[in-house]
């Protein structure tokens, strides 16, 4: 998906960039559980933020343990074991890699289509498995992606319109999060917001390659400079991120605060100001790697 | 100019015929006759000024729903707008608010407008109504706290943020006043124990 959503880790104190790490790879760990191996290669940093708000909300803590992984195998570092949040985040996210597959099956050049349709096989029976445990999360995704298409195709140029779909579904997958029903308003008006900042960031990230490639952006549409696209942009991600904290203040958090605290106050800033940058650029400004 | 509802001792949402009853009794307190080569002339004649301008001002927004100095100028229309958004009907709320466009004239109507966007998630489109509503009615608390709300997360500010106070979002040393004043108290007692030994 994203990858917009993430602590910033020099600000982490050790136990909280352990605890970070052990529930990250507790999500590969639990994809590989309920979905096969090949369904690790899935594996992304924002659906770690949904294991963290589901577990923190219900008041359960990382089940850090020594393990070895497959990717470090001679060493045993601190992985968390299942949990409720855990697992809402892996299905979450087999059913948004299946959709953003399908996706890419339509608009993406022949090299990406075949390598999305060998995934999309490999990944059909998980797909299956994932709806039947969450079928309203399936109904809510495969919705949202057809709104958004639509609006695409209808060319629409209001951003704030064109993130309705991803707000749409943050809000729901947020929601999921909710341990006790009162919570839900609070969490659907947060994912609602986060959706819209994390579709700006995409947007702004995506203009110049959709712009030489002639494919669809909201910010093109609206037919403004990449300079302008940047302010606009800028301005929108900063409002949005807000009205995500005015609603993350209000969750009564048991864990996990210090965690998400830094990715809502440190992680998701730095996020926005480095909005545009493309991976690349990422990867050579950041001192190191995410994990 | 004074709220218009405060200079005729009127609550807001007051109907025509109580706008009308209140102006009638006080035009006939201030009434130039009764002060008719009184040294207060002047002073009453000031007052029935803006009572007029009051009244002017009420009658315009019962009329048009409209009124850009009625703080409070909010008849029944609007009020049944507010409770659309307050129940989450903002889509039906912004249909209604489009059929009589007033946004160059009502400080409610963009405020209104604002509301509904923003009840939606729509910040870009909302934030340009809050303005246009509290530059109608720069009195209004209501519109200007929304307005500066909105204005200053744009500009990147978070509410609570525990690590505010830190350069764009990096905690630095944000105790260097207490730094520095450590710093001074262990000279001191490094000078003090000097001089003991």
């Amino acid at each position: 998906m994203f990858g917009y959503l993430t602590p910033l880790n020099d600000e982490l104190r050790i136990r909280e960039y352990r605890a970070y790490r052990g529930v990250y790879c507790g999500l590969c760990k639990e994809l590989g559980r309920r979905y096969g191996q090949a369904s690790r290669l899935l594996l992304n940093y924002d659906l770690v933020l949904i294991a963290l708000a589901a577990d923190g909300l219900a008041g359960v803590p990382p089940q850090l343990s020594p393990e070895r992984c497959i990717a470090g195998p001679f060493a045993r570092h601190p992985i968390s074991g299942p949990t409720p949040g855990l697992a809402l985040a892996a299905d979450a996210l087999l059913l948004l890699s299946w959709y953003k597959l399908r996706d890419d099956l339509e608009d993406e050049g022949a090299l990406r289509r075949v390598v999305s349709g060998t995934a999309c096989l490999a990944l059909k029976s998980g797909y299956g498995e994932a709806t039947r445990r969450r079928p309203e999360l399936d109904a809510l995704f495969s919705r949202c992606m057809a709104r958004q298409a639509e609006l695409e195709a209808a060319g629409c140029a209001l951003p704030d319109e064109a993130a309705a779909p991803s707000a749409e579904l943050l809000s729901g997958l947020f929601a999921a999060c909710a341990a006790k029903d009162e919570q839900r308003p609070i969490l659907e008006r947060y994912g609602l917001f986060l959706g819209r900042v994390i579709y700006f960031l995409d947007a702004a990230e995506d203009f110049e390659r959709d712009a030489a490639q002639d494919r669809y952006n909201v910010f093109l549409r609206a037919g403004v400079c990449r300079e302008e696209m940047l302010c606009q942009a800028r301005a929108l991600c900063n409002m949005c991120a807000g009205e995500a904290t005015l609603c993350y203040n209000l969750l009564p958090l048991q864990e996990n605060r210090a965690l998400l605290d830094n990715v809502m106050y440190l992680g998701l800033p730095q996020s926005i100001l480095r909005i545009g940058e493309s991976q690349k650029d990422k990867r050579r400004n950041r001192h190191e790697r995410p994990i | 100019m004074r709220d218009p509802y405060e200079v005729l001792h009127l609550q807001p949402g007051a109907t025509e015929e109580e706008i009308k009853a209140a102006y009638k009794a006080l035009a006939q307190k201030y009434s130039a006759e009764n002060y008719a080569a009184s040294p207060l002339a002047e002073e009453a004649d000031r007052q029935m000024a803006e009572i007029n301008e009051a009244f002017d001002t009420l009658m315009g927004t019962l009329r048009t729903g409209a009124g850009a100095g009625a703080s409070g100028g909010r008849d029944s229309r609007y009020a049944k707008i507010r409770r659309l958004i307050n129940e989450g009907k903002a889509d039906e709320a912004l249909r209604k608010l489009q059929e009589q466009d007033e946004s160059a004239v009502s400080g409610e109507w963009n405020f209104l407008c604002a509301s509904a966007y923003y009840y939606k998630g729509w910040l870009g489109q909302a934030l340009p109504y809050f303005e246009k509503a509290s530059s109608l009615c720069p009195d209004n608390r209501e519109y200007a706290a929304a307005c500066s709300r909105l204005k200053n997360s744009a500009s990147g500010n978070m509410a609570g943020n525990p690590y505010a106070g830190t350069p764009q979002g990096v905690a630095g040393c944000s105790c260097c006043d207490m730094c520095t004043a450590l710093m001074c108290v262990d000279l001191c007692c490094g000078f003090g124990r000097g001089g003991c030994c």
